[in-house]
Order: structure tokens, then sequence, then C-alpha cells
């Protein structure tokens, strides 16, 4: 079982042989790397870091997947609210735009966004910026981003995926078009 | 009040606390060493900490002193609301409550008063130089501080510094260490030279200056400093070095009550 540490802990030091890079959860001053966070210390390669608690609450940040769903689109940009940032949980009030020239790596300009994500649906994306002081960039120009989950806008059955831009009812055979998600 | 208050059961107007006769011997001060309570000058009261009382918060830590009972929770990081302009790095919203039970007088104004707005912009001060803010941008942290029962004077603020230190760690904010205080009272003349540490609200009533100590032991910084009254340059350095003993002390106590919490969530997986 690892180390536990608490912030202010000092993890080493220059005067160890090698010299060993601040990694996430941990901060230097003057050569020395503390702990920042409360959690286990790990070293791999020459990079220290500590791990917190896991169920501590998320923030998106650039790079980072995550999952949400559409609360709101317009004719450039689809709302998301965040559900999950790297697969642990987010307060859903984060939101994230995808814009309409971030949906789709090919055709940007033909883009429409009511034929790749309704209001409800499921959507994992990237974030690639901060965004500005309401909403976090997201991107979906990836095959494995896009719609997860989607219920008919008729009958209000759960769609399968057939292809990357339709998915089907399966009680009524009826199509419509979604930017669909493919295997991560 | 002029404009009743139309949110909460109107009460009778103008109701006081209840008055007692005095007895007719009040205990004479004894000039010795020892305090009312039995502790030795240089003492504290018994402490204690315990993390993650509150399960909807993110962090949480309640703490006892003596008869000074103070409950923290952290909730966030959490997205700023719309208004707000864009921000790098979090923000900090400090907001301190007393309880209308807190204290011998009770408290009938329910909203914002004037002690608590002060308080909250010490123990903010207090707290960020410890926080890494930048690793959370545009977020905001809420902290919100519950005095259950007061018996210390201001030094119930420092025994808020302490526990709301240990919420934070426990909510997972970055942080460059454990933020502690602890706060002195002198006495006045005959016994000017001696600073008595964690006093009750009796023992600062009675004194002549009252200093309030804030460091983080860890990294041997000091994050503030409080003083009011009159007090020599040599017995305020004597004060401070004895405050800086107790707060080494209270930052073992923390770290201890952070690493109790923390096997037993990882137990609980």
């Amino acid at each position: 079982m690892a180390a536990l540490v608490i912030p202010g802990q000092p993890l080493s030091s220059q005067t160890t042989g090698a010299t060993l890079a601040a990694g996430p959860g941990t901060w230097t001053r003057g050569g020395q790397v503390y702990a920042a966070l409360v959690g286990e210390v790990s070293r791999e390669g020459g990079v220290l870091s500590v791990k917190g608690k896991e169920e501590t609450q998320a923030i998106p940040e650039p790079n980072a997947i995550v999952i949400g769903t559409v609360s709101r689109i317009t004719r450039q940009a689809a709302t998301l609210s965040l559900l999950t940032v790297d697969g642990r949980p987010c307060r859903p009030d984060f939101t994230g735009i995808i814009r309409s020239q971030d949906v789709r790596q090919t055709a940007k300009d033909s883009v429409k966004i009511w034929s790749c994500f309704r209001p409800g649906d499921v959507v994992r994306a990237k974030v690639i910026s901060l965004g500005d002081s309401r909403s976090y960039f997201l991107s979906t120009a990836a095959n494995s981003l896009g719609v997860l989950f989607a219920v008919s806008t008729s009958t209000g059955e759960a769609l399968e995926a057939v292809s990357w831009e339709e998915m089907r009812d399966p009680s009524t055979g009826e199509v419509e078009s979604r930017k669909v998600a493919g295997p991560e | 009040m002029q404009a009743s208050d139309r949110r909460r059961f109107t009460a009778p107007d103008g109701a006081s606390a209840l008055k007692y006769r005095q007895d007719s011997s009040p205990a004479a001060r004894v000039p010795s060493s020892s305090r009312r309570d039995g502790r030795l000058a240089a003492q504290v009261r018994p402490i204690f900490l315990q993390p993650g009382l509150v399960t909807e918060a993110a962090g949480s830590a309640y703490i006892e002193a003596g008869r000074t009972k103070v409950l923290c929770a952290v909730y966030g990081p959490k997205p700023t609301p719309p208004s707000a302009p864009f921000n790098p790095k979090a923000r900090l919203n400090v907001e301190i409550k007393f309880a209308p039970f807190a204290s011998g007088v009770r408290r009938f104004v329910p909203g914002k008063d004037t002690e608590a707005t002060g308080l909250a912009a010490v123990l903010q001060q207090s707290l960020l130089p410890s926080l890494l803010l930048e690793t959370l941008p545009k977020s905001q942290i809420d902290l919100f501080v519950t005095v259950l029962e007061s018996d210390g004077w201001d030094n119930d603020l420092s025994i808020g510094v302490t526990a709301a230190s240990v919420a934070l760690a426990e909510a997972g904010i970055p942080m460059r260490g454990l933020v502690t205080a602890c706060s002195a009272a002198l006495l006045p003349a005959p016994n000017s030279k001696s600073a008595i540490l964690d006093p009750t609200r009796d023992e600062a009533r009675d004194s002549s200056a009252f200093v309030s100590l804030a460091c983080m032991p860890a990294l041997g910084t000091v994050t503030n400093i409080r003083l009011s009254g009159a007090v020599e340059p040599d017995a305020l350095t004597d004060t401070l070095a004895k405050a800086h003993e107790v707060c080494t002390l209270l930052h073992g106590v923390a770290k201890q009550a952070l690493l109790d919490s923390a096997r037993r969530s990882r137990t609980d997986e």
C-alpha cells in the first residue's frame, strides 16, 4: 500500500541523485517537490505525482474527453451540459458548446447542427479550449466522438446506430441523422 | 427593525434576554499562573477534529476546542455564474454564519451581520496563500463556516481557519500546505509579560491585547497576523513564537485527521 501524503509534505529533494519532475497533484518550490493533495504518491520514470480521491469532482480541462447531454441547439452551435470528465463525474452546471465548424473533420461548411445533434442526446466530445466565461469549447471532429445515445423524436425509443451519420428506430425502422460516435 | 421580516414567523418586538442576580461572592481573580479552567498559560483547549461529516459537501470538517464548535463545508469546484467575467483562476467565496444559539446573547438578525463579514474577509486572507487556484480555471469554490457554539471571541476564527483548511484538503482542492491558526491574549499591567494562548471569551475580554497568527507550519510561512490593543514589541515576539508552536501542534492534529479520513475512505472502497 502506497504512502499517504497531505498537502505541503515534501516528496523528494534535489539532494537525491536524480532530479525528479513534478507531475499532477504536486508543486515545486526551490527545487523541492511538495504534495498538493491528500492521496498516494506514485513515481513513473522521473515524474512524481499524487493521486487524490476518486470521487472528487472533476473540472473540464483542455484535451479531456467529456460526456454530456445536449440541452440546447441553435443554427451555429449545440450546448451541452457536461456529465463526466475523463470518466469522473462532473457537476451538471458546467456547460460546453460544440460549434458547427467543430462537428466534423470533413465538409465543415455544409454541417447542419440539427442533422447532427438533437436536445437530449448523450454526446462524447473533446475539450479544445477553455472557451469564454460561460462555456467550454468542445469538438466532435474524430471518429470516436459524437452521439452515444439518442431517442426517437416520434416514439421515444432508444435509437441504434447504423452508420456514422444515421441512427434507426428499432420498432418503426425510421432513420434519423446524427453525428454518430464510433468505437473508442 | 423597521419593516417586519415577512419570510419568517413574527416574534414579539424588543425581546431581551433574562437577567439573573449576580452571586454576591464573585470569585477573586487569582493572579497565579493557573487560569480559570485550570490550564497553564501556553496550554490550548482540548481539540476534536473530524473531516467528512457533511455528506452533500465535497469536503467538510467539524472542530471543537473547549466549548467552541465550528462546522465547515466546501462546495466546488463549480462553474462561476454566467455574469462573472472570464477568470483563469478559481475564486474562493467565504461565508461565516453564527447560529442563533451560538453565544450567550441570542442573535436575532438572520441575514448578514457586520461581525461575520469582517471575519469572512480575514478567513479568506488566511486561506488564499495556501491554495493553488490556478489549477482550477473558470471555477469557484464556496466555503461555508457555521459557528455552532462560540466561546473564543475572535478565537472562533482561528479555530475556523484550521477546520476550513482541512475541509478544503478533504475536497481535493490543490493547496501548498495546511493552514493552522492560533490566538493569544495579553493580560494588563500586573501580568503584562505573560501571554495566554487559546483564550476563552472571559479571558479575551479582560486582556489588553489580542493577537492572531495563521501560518503553514509545513512550509514555515505565515499567512495572516492580526493584532488589536497595545503590546510591547518583546512581548509580541514571544507571543508569536508561542503561537507558532501551537500552530505546529495543530498541524499534527489536522494531518492525523486527514490521514485517518483517507484511510477510512480507502477501506470503504
